[in-house]
């Protein structure tokens, strides 16, 4: 039963790469390994969905994040499908835009990330991820009335964390 | 002679019973999510209506490629049978035109030819209806045709990909530049069609 999370890879490396399918955004996912096996690193690059998926917006948004998760607790279920629960904590940052009017500029944000989920590993070299991710931030934007610079709380961090995403992972 | 057909017919029925298990596995029922991007690429429309004034007023489009993105989500139920068949029920949301989304209800037909559970390239059809505002009046249907991939993660567990193409029939209420949304009691007629090609992931359990 040869996967990874039985595998001992003793040092830090990009195990897996994938797309990140979600309301709140889709993009890629790269998994990087440590050489610690309770600890992983994941690096996402995400287009924003902010008003794309209700028509009020043409441009998505761009958002990177970093995020260290720590799994608390593996396990095996039928068919040599094994699984992995963890908890995540990075960061996050990019150039999206907020909830709120709909002629709101896009703005710069920073903030902290943190998250949950499960990943599911199979045997065809697939990953199945499924969890979701709250940010917690600022955001500096252009005000689209009077023009000056705006700084705010980043909103959709926390109105959109119970938005879950699914990433599916090719494990190299 | 009586005795001779007795034997004939015994054998074929063992042959054909022996025969069974390896020809049709029992049917076995699917449920599962199917999601991904919808690229609309053409566009047709005629409409008439009345406006305000008592004006009877013409106009419309010939089928003209016009892009606009959209996606589409969908839960589906389905069977599968007979090593290379499935239907599947799919209920889903789906954008079609600018500021246009609408709930289509499927039935789609695939064929396996490497039988669902290989890992390997299926075909579909299906064709359906949908809610528009969660009303009927629009008269929506739906057709589309695809292929896809199939992997099957582990005996249970399958990942799609698949390209398919769809046409949208609708009545949607016509636009005029001067009085906005026209209400459906001073509509004559109004058909659009929409052409568009959708990228999709699905997995089912």
């Amino acid at each position: 039963m040869l996967l990874s999370c039985a595998e001992a890879s003793a040092q830090r490396r990009i195990e897996r790469a994938g797309v990140i399918n979600s309301p709140k955004g889709f993009g890629l996912s790269v998994g990087i390994a440590q050489s610690d096996r309770r600890i992983y690193n994941t690096v996402n690059l995400t287009a924003d969905m902010e008003g794309i998926l209700d028509g009020t917006e043409t441009t998505p948004g761009i958002k990177f994040s970093w995020l260290h998760e720590n799994i608390l607790r593996r396990g095996v279920i039928r068919d040599d499908v094994s699984y992995c629960f963890f908890v995540s904590g990075g960061f996050t940052t990019g150039y999206v835009k907020d909830h709120g009017a709909a002629n709101r500029n896009h703005g710069a944000i920073l903030g902290l990330a943190a998250g949950t989920g499960v990943v599911f590993m199979f045997s065809e070299r697939i990953d199945i991820a499924l969890g979701f991710t709250g940010e917690f931030g600022m955001q500096l934007r252009k005000d689209e009335t009077f023009g000056t610079l705006d700084l705010s709380w980043y909103e959709n961090g926390v109105i959109k964390a119970p938005i879950p995403q699914i990433t599916l992972y090719y494990r190299f | 002679m009586n005795k001779f057909l007795k034997i004939t017919a015994l054998s074929l029925a063992l042959l054909l019973a022996s025969a069974a298990p390896s020809l049709a596995e029992s049917p076995r029922f699917r449920y599962g999510l199917q999601w991904g991007y919808s690229a609309k690429a053409a566009t047709s429309l005629e409409y008439t209506f009345f406006n305000s004034y008592g004006t009877r007023i013409s106009d419309g489009q010939p089928l003209t490629l016009d892009y606009y993105t959209n996606a589409f989500v969908s839960a589906d139920l389905g069977i599968e049978f007979l090593d290379y068949l499935a239907f599947t029920l799919k209920a889903g949301y789906r954008g079609v035109a600018k500021d246009y989304r609408i709930m289509p209800l499927e039935l789609q037909f695939t064929l396996f030819p490497m039988r669902y559970d290989q890992t390997g390239i299926f075909l579909f059809g299906s064709g359906g209806f949908a809610l528009y505002n969660w009303s009927m009046e629009d008269t929506i249907n739906l057709m589309s045709a695809g292929i896809g991939l199939r992997r099957n993660l582990s005996r249970k567990i399958s990942l799609d990909g698949f390209l398919r193409g769809n046409l949208i029939t609708c009545s949607p209420l016509p636009e005029d530049q001067y009085e906005g949304t026209i209400p459906r009691d001073r509509t004559v007629y109004s058909r659009a069609q929409h052409i568009s090609i959708d990228l999709g992931l699905a997995l089912y359990f």
